[in-house]
């Protein structure tokens, strides 16, 4: 790993992947396995600890009339709150914990990303493959749990004719076991494409000297576009996992 | 591509299951009852204003229909009162007006009685005055004594004339 321990995101660097060099911090070794300490795991923990202080110091002591990081908490807290509630129902209000740290941790993996320097851990497929896998391991679980096999009822749709199913059937279960593909590569890809692009205007507003002021003003455009991205992506992420618990626990 | 090298794959999964564990665990130990407390709490005050609004504008609507009642109330007992002393003042002054106008009449008979006689006394003193003048001057006139009975028949007889024209 000698190309990732020179240095991370390095300023001048050409290379516009070279901001996704995973390198370790501490090296950790546990039965043989590395799970070292790495930048990603910083973000993991940076994002974690902004996303839990942003909702409990910023809910402070929970006054009546609420103070303006109160309002930010409290908002989050209902526009996931009702997220669930619209796309699960009643039945998803034990699952609504989940969906919430699920969000605050994508949406500030996302966001914490776009500070220069940083690492974007919702970038590497491995994360949001395993976020991704577990969601849906979960969930259809759950679905087995509550409906027994009529939950396989959930690969036929009610009503089709019946001389439908030899196509229906693969159809149904391809589809539904390319959801965490779906889920994953959609996130990956997106924090992905839009780092690199950032990198990239960056790079020709380096080397274009006085023209650079060009891609300096496209890059000012995307960045704000980025942001965007940014919180729409842990939205989509997180309203999906909604979307397939809903199906899991209503089948259709 | 850093994202297909296998070298951190564990690494980021393991981090990933742990820094995720601990973030779901304290979301849901502390941070998430916070804020569900809070927005509970002031979802609770607001109800618990409205009801509280709900139940004061009964309350007035219930005063204020007391107070229309006892308005009507007071509003047809002043005007059964005025009625009553309008009938009271009508019938008293009847009565009045019958008593004095009974009174009147009976004045008015006796003074007309009255009239009546003194005006027959009158016309008496008036036939005798006029027997004794008229005895007293045929006497003057012929020279000797003129019978009363004579004088008095010949004043009745143009008293007469006189009353019949």
């Amino acid at each position: 790993m000698a190309a990732a321990a020179d240095g991370h995101g390095g300023g001048g660097g050409l290379d516009p992947l070279h901001q996704f060099e995973i390198y370790p911090i501490l090296s950790i070794n546990i039965g043989g396995y590395d799970v070292s300490f790495t930048n990603s795991s910083l973000w993991m923990v940076i994002a974690a600890v902004v996303a839990y202080l942003i909702i409990s110091r910023g809910v402070g002591a929970g006054s009546l009339v609420p103070t303006r990081m109160q309002v930010v908490a409290e908002t989050l807290y209902s526009t996931v709150a009702n997220m669930v509630r619209d796309n699960v129902g009643d039945a998803g209000k034990k699952y609504f914990p989940f969906v919430f740290t699920l969000f605050m941790f994508v949406l500030f993996g996302n966001l914490l990303g776009m500070i220069p320097y940083s690492f974007t851990f919702t970038s590497h497929l491995a994360v949001t493959f395993a976020m991704a896998a577990t969601i849906f391991v979960t969930i259809t679980i759950i679905g087995i749990m509550r409906h027994g096999l009529h939950f396989f009822s959930l690969f036929f749709p009610a009503g089709a004719p019946l001389a439908t199913a030899p196509i229906l059937i693969p159809i149904e279960i391809i589809s539904y076991l390319s959801r965490p593909v779906s889920l994953s590569v959609r996130l990956f890809a997106n924090m992905m494409v839009g780092h690199t692009l950032l990198k990239v205007l960056g790079s020709f507003a380096v080397m274009m000297g006085a023209a650079g002021i060009l891609p300096l003003g496209l890059l000012v455009g995307i960045t704000a576009l980025e942001f965007l991205v940014a919180a729409l992506q842990a939205y989509v992420f997180t309203i999906l996992t909604c979307i397939y618990l809903h199906d899991a626990i209503h089948l259709h | 591509m850093p994202q297909f090298d296998p070298t951190w794959f564990i690494s980021q999964i393991f981090w990933l299951v742990l820094v995720f564990g601990a973030l779901y665990w304290l979301m849901v130990k502390r941070a998430l009852p916070k804020v569900s407390k809070a927005l509970d709490a002031r979802a609770e005050r607001i109800q618990g204003d409205l009801v509280r609004a709900a139940k004061l504008q009964r309350d007035a609507e219930i005063t204020a229909e007391t107070y229309e009642a006892a308005i009507a109330k007071a509003r047809d007992e002043a005007r059964e009162a005025i009625r009553a002393a309008q009938v009271a003042t009508v019938a008293d002054l009847d009565a009045r007006q019958d008593v004095l106008s009974k009174e009147l009449a009976a004045q008015a008979s006796a003074a007309e009685a009255r009239i009546a006689e003194a005006s027959k006394d009158a016309m008496a003193s008036v036939r005798e005055i006029a027997v004794g003048t008229a005895q007293a001057a045929a006497g003057h006139l012929i020279g000797g004594n003129v019978d009363e009975a004579k004088a008095a028949s010949a004043v009745d007889g143009i008293l007469n004339r006189q009353t019949t024209h």
